[in-house]
């Protein structure tokens, strides 16, 4: 464990001193090259074609559809002045080219071309001061401007080829979050998964392929089903979903069969009531079924199917000044006459 | 078999042949509206070939296991589909949408087997009249006071472009017999969201769903709930309110900072447990839940993040604590998980990795290895450990092959080899986009 934890801080360390951030949080790397589309597209006018003129003809994401530092030297005399580096390259003393974005995209600018010849459509802002140039690459919110899936597809394989994965569209904590996002904003949602049953692709309920718990979740969950109760009810409803098994197919928990869970069963009542209601609260509660619960004689604590003794209740007995005592993991101690377990002594109707 | 049942009449139906679904219905009483509408829907899809389009995804699988002993091969067969009946001009439309699933057991049988599970099959008309939605079917419905899967009508009406309105009633249905349609008067479930958005960055919505479970238990809550979105700043929360009991029933809050390179959440959960109010359940003094998870993430080189979380269960008399760290890179991904208090104690490994060779072929494997008990008494841990590897195959867009062997050891079954088989297609007929 200590070399992981090593091995963790070695990398974390070794990483930072190359990161430098823009003010817009933009991470600059060395081959940035220095340009405003700003002062070139909007200032001076410059036509987008002049730069990228071979966008007409390319059909591939990953082509280079950036101008050679010839074509800036087609305005620029400062090219062919070594003393002026600094003025597009971040590092003079080893000037790189472009910095080289990986694309696994599936796009042809020629056949987008072909239906519209304003750049803008796809590249928003190019005009805006201070933003970095990368970030004018179209993000996938843009591509549904058109491909909504009515006017043109949308289908994922249309631009992923295969290759797409959560991480590519949604961000950190997506799995754990999606589905209050789906709850209060699902449009977002039916962009791609039109259908709005596509969720059940992966929450189909039976866990075959273990995509959404391990395998062996149906022999562990109950670490996971007496502490985690945030996750668990985010897709199942626990009051009638634990039933479907542990009831209809008398699969019962583990913990039910040890020695002491008649004893601490009133605490696991107390942490966990829904979990207990999922198979025993019905018309005929398992509780009061079979004489656990259930008082047969009708006088008040003497029915030895609910208590082996039930003598002390009349003294005055510990549970009087402990709100900790056992009685109370099953009776309501309300401290008041008339009421709950107090009643039962102390006026009013039993409960 | 298929039971749809309305008051006095049943209406059974079975789904025959692979080449189509054919419905046989053997009745008491009167067919009535179900048929009816089949037949106007034939109907318009007729009379307007034109505009019909049929686009969804097909898929079968096989699943073959062992279970305390006995072997079991699933097959299973299901289709997503949508149908667009009518189109009409400002993006009015009819849609029959149905996601359904069929499987049976070749080996050993249960009592529920063959079993057909619509998980949903609903009619949406859009956009008549103009800037509503009509849902009409099985459908999930998803609310911030709650969500179910319910047969019934769900309306949608947006009244301004920072505004709409959703309504909801039909019964619930349960998941043991997914089959049957339930009536309203025990089961019935009705509610609706007003959702405003007055800036693209902050959301309200205002909540309301009532449920009837079973004839003897209802939940009826009202929610509230606002998302604002700072520059890279998110926050959350939700209020729940029981309206039987004139008592808080939830209250939740999240928090998500993602500054370059990091991505930082925290999350309160507050809630009451949701037990039927007039059962002896009520009358247990229970605990209210109460949980908090804080996540963190960072980037650490392109492809490489270290992520690492805290989940934290606190009861009145023992707390629950997890313990998560992982790696996720492009390929794989590896954690540890660590688990002590109240539900048990455990320890656990995992490893994914998914290798794409090509943009026909990929690979994956998962394993993982747990040591754990649930009870506090018991003496010593229980290992379990699970494997999986797979292939994956698409030979041209839209279609998908993909085989994959899985081991299992747990204390319950000993040793247990599994196989998963699955092909999928995408299809579309008629389809008039571009």
């Amino acid at each position: 464990m200590s070399t992981f934890i090593f091995f963790i801080i070695w990398l974390s360390a070794s990483a930072s001193p190359f990161q430098v951030y823009n003010s817009s949080g933009y991470q600059i790397t060395p081959d940035d090259i220095i340009f405003s589309h700003s002062l070139h597209a909007d200032s001076a006018g410059v036509d987008c074609e002049l730069c990228h003129g071979t966008v007409h003809t390319s059909t591939a994401a990953d082509d280079i559809n950036l101008p050679k530092m010839s074509v800036c030297g087609s305005c620029h005399d400062a090219v062919k002045d070594s003393s002026q580096c600094g003025m597009c390259h971040h590092n003079v003393k080893k000037p790189f080219s472009y910095r080289k974005v990986e694309r696994s995209l599936i796009f042809s600018h020629k056949a987008h071309l072909s239906r519209s010849q304003d750049c803008s459509k796809c590249h928003f802002d190019l005009g805006k001061p201070g933003v970095s140039d990368l970030e004018h690459l179209p993000d996938m919110n843009k591509c549904y401007n058109c491909h909504d899936g009515e006017k043109y597809r949308n289908e994922c394989e249309l631009c992923h080829a295969g290759k797409i994965t959560l991480a590519d569209i949604h961000p950190s904590g997506w799995r754990h979050d999606h589905g209050d996002r789906a709850i209060n904003d699902r449009s977002w949602c039916n962009i791609c998964h039109r259908q709005e049953s596509y969720c059940i692709d992966c929450h189909r309920g039976d866990n075959t392929t273990g995509r959404i718990h391990d395998l062996n979740y149906q022999f562990t969950h109950g670490l996971d089903a007496q502490s985690k109760s945030i996750d668990c009810r985010k897709c199942h409803d626990t009051r009638t979903f634990c039933d479907n098994c542990h009831n209809s197919n008398l699969r019962m928990p583990l913990n039910h069969s040890t020695a002491v869970w008649r004893m601490e069963h009133g605490t696991a009542a107390r942490n966990d009531i829904e979990n207990c209601a999922s198979c025993h609260d019905n018309s005929d509660p398992t509780c009061a079924r079979g004489g656990c619960h259930r008082d047969f004689d009708g006088i008040k604590g003497t029915d030895p199917r609910i208590h082996i003794d039930s003598g002390p209740l009349a003294s005055h007995g510990p549970w009087h000044n402990d709100d900790n005592f056992y009685c109370y993991q099953c009776h309501l101690n309300t401290h008041q006459a008339g009421q709950g377990f107090c009643g039962y002594c102390h006026g009013g109707e039993r409960q | 078999m298929f039971l749809v049942e309305y008051g006095r009449m049943t209406v059974k139906m079975r789904i025959f042949s692979s080449q189509g679904i054919f419905f046989q219905f053997c009745r008491r009483g009167q067919i009535g509206a179900t048929t009816a509408l089949i037949l106007v829907l034939l109907i318009i899809s007729l009379s307007s070939a034109k505009a019909i389009e049929l686009r969804g995804n097909i898929f079968s699988e096989f699943y073959g296991y062992k279970e305390l002993g006995l072997n079991h091969y699933r097959p299973y067969a299901g289709m997503r589909a949508n149908l667009g009946i009518w189109r009409g001009e400002k993006s009015r439309a009819l849609e029959l949408n149905t996601y359904f699933r069929w499987t049976t057991d070749l080996k050993t049988k249960s009592s529920t087997d063959p079993q057909t599970f619509f998980y949903d099959t609903y009619l949406h008309l859009a956009n008549v009249p103009a800037r509503s939605h009509i849902y009409i079917g099985r459908q999930f419905v998803y609310n911030g006071a709650g969500s179910l899967l319910m047969d019934g009508i769900r309306a949608k009406y947006i009244i301004i472009p920072q505004a709409q309105i959703e309504l909801f009633g039909g019964s619930a249905v349960s998941s043991a017999e997914p089959e049957k349609i339930r009536n309203i008067s025990d089961f019935g479930s009705f509610g609706g969201r007003l959702a405003i958005s007055p800036a693209g960055s902050t959301k309200f919505g205002l909540n309301l769903l009532s449920r009837r479970l079973d004839g003897y238990g209802e939940i009826n809550r009202a929610a509230v709930d606002a998302e604002q979105v700072i520059s890279r700043w998110r926050l959350f929360g939700r209020a729940a309110y029981n309206l039987t009991r004139s008592s808080m029933a939830e209250l939740l809050g999240r928090i998500s900072f993602q500054p370059p390179q990091w991505y930082f959440e925290g999350e309160f959960l507050w809630r009451e447990p949701s037990v039927s109010d007039n059962t002896v359940f009520s009358i247990i003094d229970y605990y209210r839940y109460c949980e908090f998870r804080l996540n963190g993430r960072r980037t650490i080189i392109k492809n490489l993040n270290l992520d690492a979380r805290v989940t934290g269960t606190l009861y009145d008399n023992e707390n629950a604590w997890n313990f998560q760290i992982g790696l996720i890179g492009s390929w794989y991904n590896i954690g540890w998980r660590h688990q002590t208090g109240y539900g048990g104690v455990n320890d656990g490994l995992v490893l994914l990795l998914n290798l794409r060779l090509n943009s026909r072929w990929e690979t994956y494997a998962a394993a993982n290895v747990g040591r754990y008990k649930v009870q506090k008494e018991q003496p010593t841990r229980n290992d379990a450990y699970s494997s999986q590897a797979g292939i994956l195959w698409r030979p041209i867009t839209g279609l998908t092959a993909r085989i994959e062997g899985q081991y299992l050891r747990n204390a319950i079954m000993t040793e247990e080899t599994r196989i998963y088989i699955k092909l999928a297609k995408d299809f579309s007929f008629f389809d008039s986009r571009k």
